[in-house]
C-alpha cells in the first residue's frame, strides 16, 4: 500500500479507531496483523519472508544472549549475519554480481541471470533486524522474549517499507510499555501528516514528472534544460523521501509510536559533514555506530585509517542504496567528500576568522558549495548507468540552444524550490517537523485544511500514483 | 470571534498561497477546450498548458489555440514555403515539445536544404477524424493560412461513419438525404458540452478554470463520471491504469461514402496540394491507401518509416515513453524525429511535382 493514494486514508480511518477501543495486548496484534496487511497488499507472497526473517532474527537474539562464552557469541552473532546478506543478496544484488563477473570476464554467467522481484523495504527491515542482533551480541541491549514486540519492531506498517531505521534498542522499550495514544500523539501525528502529504503528493510527485520524462530523454534537451531536471530531481527526492518519513512519523505517533528524525533541513546544511548529520539521519547513524565506529574503528586507529573508514563506510551506505555501480560511485563521491572535508578541518581549526561579515559570508558560500556538490552527486545516483551519467554530464557542460522551455522550467523550478524552503525555514525556527501542533486549534486547521483538499483531490484525480524513490532500496 | 477570525485569515491564506504555487508549477493545467457556435471545440487560446500522461509538454497556447508560436495568417513572400498540418492527436503531438515535434525537424531540414523560410503550421488536434478536422479545414483554415502544401493525416479510424456512434467534438460533415457533405453539431449532444454549459452558464461556476483548485474539483467528478466510483480509486492498484497492450491490427473495413466524399472534397483545396499521409498505428486498414491510389491522390505511406514500433534498420521504438512507461500512445521524440527526417525527404523527392502558384522555387 502506498502512502500517497486514497486507499491509505481509508486504512488508517479504519486501523486508528479499532486500536484506540481495543483492550491492552489485543490492540498490538491487532496492529501486526493491519501492518501485515498494508505489506501483503503490495505482494503477499513477500509476507512469508518478513515473518521468516523477523523470527529468525528473533531466536538468534534469544540464542545469542544466552550463549555461555564471547566465542559461541560470535559465531551465532556470524551466522545471524550471514543469513540476513544471504537473503538481502539474492533478492537484491544477485544480478548485479552476475553482471559485474560478466563485464569482467565476459558473458560466461549469463544463464544465470533470474527474474527476480525485489521484495519491498527489504534493504531497511535487515539492517533493523541486524541492529537488534549486534545490540544484544554488545551487550547494550537485552533480548526481547516477547514475540509479538519483535515482530512489531520489524514489521510495524508506517516505518517498515522506507525506514527511518529504527534500531531496536530505540523501539522495543516503547513497544513493551506501549500506551493508548493520548490527544497530543494525535495532534502530532496529524500535523506530521499534512507536512509529510503536502511534501509528497504536492510537490515530490509532481516536481517527478518533469524530472522523469527529461531524466529519460536527455538527448532532446538543452544544457540548461537538463541542468534544471538535475534540480528539480534534487527537490524530488528531497520531497519524497522527508515527505515519506513525515508521514511514517505521523501515522506512527498516532499509535503512540515515536519514530526517529530522518532529515533536518538537509539542503541548509553548512558542510558535507553537516549534510550528513541532517540527510537520511537513520541510516547515517545506523552505518556510523555499527559499521563505521564498531566494525572498522572509527578514528580510534589513527587519521589514515579513519579517513580510510569514512570512505568505506559510504561506499557501503551507496551500495546499500542499489544494485549498481552508480550507486557505489555516488557513495564514494560523498565519502571523498567527507574525507576532504575532514582532512581541511582538521588542518584549519585553529584558524578563527574574526570579522563577522567575512564569517558569514564564508558559511553562505560553504553552504552553496554543498548544495551544488550534492545536487551534482545525486546525477549518478539518478542516472541508469554510467553511460547515461556521463552522456548527462556532458551535455550539461556543452551549450546548446534554449527554447521557450528554458524559461517556463526555470519559473517551474523556482516555486518548488520556494515551496520546500518554506517548509525548510519553519522547521529551522520552530526546530521541530510538527510546527502545526504548537498553533492553536484554530490556526492549525485552517493551514491544514486547504493543504487536505488540495492532496485528497490531487490524489483522487491523478491516474498513477508515483511510488516512493526509496521504495526500490 | 478571534479564533474563527484566525481560522478564516489562515484559511484563505494558505489557500491563496496553495493555488499560486499550483498554477505557477502548471501541474493543474486550465481546460484546453471552449466551444464556438460554429466550429464546436476548440482549443482556447493563449493559455500556460502542461500535459505529461504519455510524453511531457509545458508550453502555451498561440492565439489560435494551438501549441507552437503564433501563425501569421499570410506569407511574408512568395520564397517562403508553407505546409499545413492537419490530423489528430499524433500530429498535435502534446506528448513533446514543440522544438521536438516533428513540424520542428520539417522546418529545420527543408529549410537548410532549400535554403529558405519554410513554416509548417500545425492543426491537428486531439481526438478529431478526418469527418471532424476536414469542416473547420474547409470552412476556415484553407482560406486564412495561404498554404503551399497540406500534410493530410489519415488512419483507420477515419473510413468508418462513426458520426451518430461517435461523439466528435467538433463540427463534423454528414451526408445529408441528397448525399451531400453536410455539417452537423453532434458536440452539443455530447455530456462534456453538457458539464461546460451548466458551469459556464451559471455566473460564479463560469469562472471555474481560474482556480486551480476548481479544476481539481471538476477532473475529480469528471474522472468519477469517466471511471466510476469507487472501483478505480480505492481498487487494488490505487487508479494504477495498465500499460496499454500495442498489438498490431489490421482491419478491412471498406472506406464508406461519406469519407469517399471528405476525400474528394478536401483535394479540391489548396490547389489541389493536398497529400494524405497515412498512418498504420496503432490500426492498418489497407483500404485507405487503395482508396487513395485508385483515385490518383498524392499519399505518404509511414509504413516506410518504421518496421513496426521500432525506427527502421534500428531497435529503437518510435512510441514507448520511458518515464510514464506509456506503450503505443503517440510518437515519442525519436519517433518525431524520424518522421520530420522522413516526411522532410519525401517533400524534396516530389517538390518539382508539385503544383505552388504562390511560392517561388
Amino acid at each position: 500500500m502506498l502512502f500517497n493514494t486514497p486507499i491509505y486514508l481509508v486504512f488508517l480511518l479504519i486501523v486508528v479507531p479499532v486500536f484506540y477501543f481495543l483492550p491492552k495486548r489485543i490492540d498490538k496484534f491487532f496492529l501486526l496483523g493491519a501492518s501485515y496487511i498494508f505489506y501483503g497488499y503490495w505482494d503477499w507472497r513477500f509476507l512469508f519472508l518478513l515473518v521468516g526473517s523477523s523470527l529468525m532474527d528473533y531466536y538468534f537474539g534469544l540464542l545469542i544472549y544466552k550463549a555461555e562464552n564471547k566465542q559461541k557469541k560470535k559465531i551465532l552473532l556470524l551466522s545471524s549475519l550471514f543469513l540476513n546478506l544471504v537473503i538481502l543478496c539474492f533478492f537484491k544484488y544477485f544480478n548485479f554480481f552476475i553482471d559485474s563477473f560478466n563485464l569482467v570476464f565476459g558473458n560466461k554467467l549469463d544463464f544465470l541471470h533470474i527474474h527476480i522481484l525485489l521484495p519491498i523495504g527489504i534493504s531497511f527491515y535487515t539492517f533493523q533486524s541486524l541492529s537488534y542482533t549486534f545490540d544484544i551480541y554488545r551487550e547494550k541491549l537485552l533480548p526481547t522474549k516477547d514475540t509479538l514486540d519483535y515482530c512489531l519492531f520489524v514489521g510495524v506498517f508506517p516505518h517498515m517499507v522506507s525506514g527511518p531505521i529504527v534500531k531496536a534498542k530505540l523501539i522495543l522499550p516503547q513497544l513493551a510499555t506501549l500506551q493508548k495514544p493520548v490527544k497530543s500523539d494525535f495532534i502530532t501525528g496529524f500535523s506530521l501528516l499534512t507536512v509529510g502529504m503536502f511534501q509528497k503528493v504536492l510537490i515530490g510527485d509532481t516536481v517527478a514528472k518533469y524530472a522523469n520524462h527529461i531524466f529519460s530523454d536527455p538527448t532532446y534537451y538543452s544544457s540548461s534544460e537538463l541542468l534544471f531536471s538535475l534540480f528539480m530531481f534534487a527537490i524530488q527526492i528531497y520531497a519524497d523521501f522527508a515527505g515519506y518519513s513525515n508521514i511514517a512519523r505521523g501515522s506512527a505517533k498516532i499509535f503512540g509510536i515515536d519514530l526517529i528524525d530522518n532529515f533536518n533541513q538537509p539542503y541548509l546544511s553548512k558542510n558535507i559533514t553537516d549534510f550528513w548529520r541532517r540527510w537520511h539521519i537513520s541510516l547515517s547513524d545506523w552505518l556510523k555506530e555499527y559499521v563505521y565506529i564498531w566494525w572498522l574503528g572509527g578514528n580510534r586507529k589513527g587519521k589514515v585509517r579513519s579517513y580510510i573508514n569514512l570512505m568505506l563506510t559510504m561506499l557501503i551506505g551507496g551500495f546499500w542504496h542499489g544494485a549498481n555501480w552508480t550507486f557505489i560511485v555516488w557513495g564514494g563521491l560523498h565519502g571523498g567528500a567527507l574525507v576532504v572535508h575532514k582532512f581541511f578541518m582538521e588542518r584549519t581549526k585553529h584558524i578563527s576568522i574574526r570579522n563577522n561579515f567575512v564569517s558569514q559570508f564564508l558559511s553562505v558560500i560553504s553552504s552553496l558549495a554543498t548544495f551544488l556538490f550534492v545536487v551534482l552527486a545525486w546525477l549518478f545516483f539518478r542516472a541508469p548507468d554510467f553511460h547515461s551519467a556521463w552522456f548527462y554530464l556532458d551535455r550539461i557542460f556543452v551549450h546548446t540552444v534554449s527554447s521557450n522551455l528554458t524559461a517556463d522550467l526555470f519559473i517551474i523550478m523556482l516555486f518548488y524550490f520556494i515551496a520546500i524552503l518554506v517548509i525548510d525555514v519553519v522547521e529551522l525556527k520552530t526546530k521541530r517537523h510538527d510546527f502545526l501542533a504548537i498553533l492553536s486549534p484554530a490556526a492549525r486547521f485552517g493551514i491544514a485544511i486547504p493543504v487536505w483538499i488540495a492532496v485528497i483531490f490531487f490524489m483522487y484525480t491523478i491516474g498513477k500514483p508515483m511510488p516512493f524513490i526509496y521504495f526500490q532500496f | 470571534m478571534k479564533n474563527i477570525l484566525i481560522f478564516l485569515l489562515l484559511f484563505i491564506g494558505t489557500g491563496l498561497a496553495l493555488e499560486q504555487f499550483l498554477k505557477m508549477t502548471r501541474i493543474t493545467p486550465p481546460t484546453l477546450k471552449y466551444y464556438d457556435s460554429t466550429y464546436g471545440s476548440l482549443n482556447r487560446p493563449n493559455i500556460d498548458y502542461f500535459k505529461s500522461v504519455e510524453g511531457l509538454y509545458v508550453g502555451k497556447t498561440n492565439y489560435d489555440g494551438r501549441f507552437r508560436e503564433n501563425y501569421p495568417k499570410r506569407k511574408d513572400d512568395k520564397r517562403t514555403l508553407r505546409i499545413m498540418l492537419l490530423g489528430d492527436s499524433f500530429v498535435e503531438g502534446i506528448d513533446v515539445f514543440s522544438h521536438n515535434h516533428f513540424a520542428a525537424y520539417i522546418e529545420k531540414i527543408l529549410g537548410e536544404k532549400l535554403n529558405r523560410k519554410v513554416e509548417v503550421l500545425n492543426f491537428g488536434r486531439g481526438n478529431c477524424t478526418i469527418q471532424a478536422s476536414s469542416f473547420y479545414f474547409t470552412s476556415r483554415l484553407s482560406k486564412e493560412y495561404d498554404a503551399d502544401i497540406v500534410l493530410y493525416f489519415t488512419e483507420a479510424r477515419d473510413v468508418l461513419d462513426l458520426g451518430i456512434a461517435y461523439e466528435y467534438p467538433s463540427t463534423s460533415y454528414d451526408l445529408n438525404a441528397d448525399q451531400q457533405l453536410a455539417p452537423v453539431y453532434l458536440w452539443k449532444n455530447t455530456s462534456e458540452y453538457k458539464i461546460h454549459k451548466k458551469l459556464t452558464d451559471n455566473p460564479i461556476l463560469k469562472y471555474y478554470d481560474n482556480s486551480a483548485y476548481f479544476r481539481l474539483l471538476y477532473r475529480a467528478v469528471a474522472r468519477t463520471k469517466l471511471s466510476g466510483f469507487p472501483v478505480l480509486t480505492f481498487g487494488k492498484f490505487c487508479g494504477t491504469s495498465a500499460d496499454q497492450d500495442y498489438t498490431p491490427l489490421t482491419v478491412s473495413d471498406t472506406v464508406s461514402l461519406l469519407t469517399k466524399k471528405i476525400y474528394d472534397t478536401i483535394c479540391k483545396y489548396n490547389n489541389g496540394q493536398i497529400i494524405f499521409v497515412v498512418r498504420d498505428k496503432p490500426v492498418n486498414n489497407p483500404a485507405i491507401i487503395q482508396y487513395l491510389k485508385t483515385s490518383n491522390y498524392k499519399y505518404i505511406n509511414l509504413a516506410d518509416a518504421f518496421d513496426g514500433y521500432n525506427i527502421k534498420n534500428t531497435k529503437i521504438n518510435a512510441y514507448y515513453f520511458k518515464a510514464s512507461n506509456a506503450y503505443g500512445g503517440h510518437w515519442n521524440n525519436d519517433g518525431h524525429k524520424t518522421m520530420g527526417t522522413f516526411l522532410s525527404n519525401i517533400i524534396l523527392e516530389n517538390m518539382s511535382t508539385y503544383k505552388m502558384p504562390d511560392y517561388q522555387p
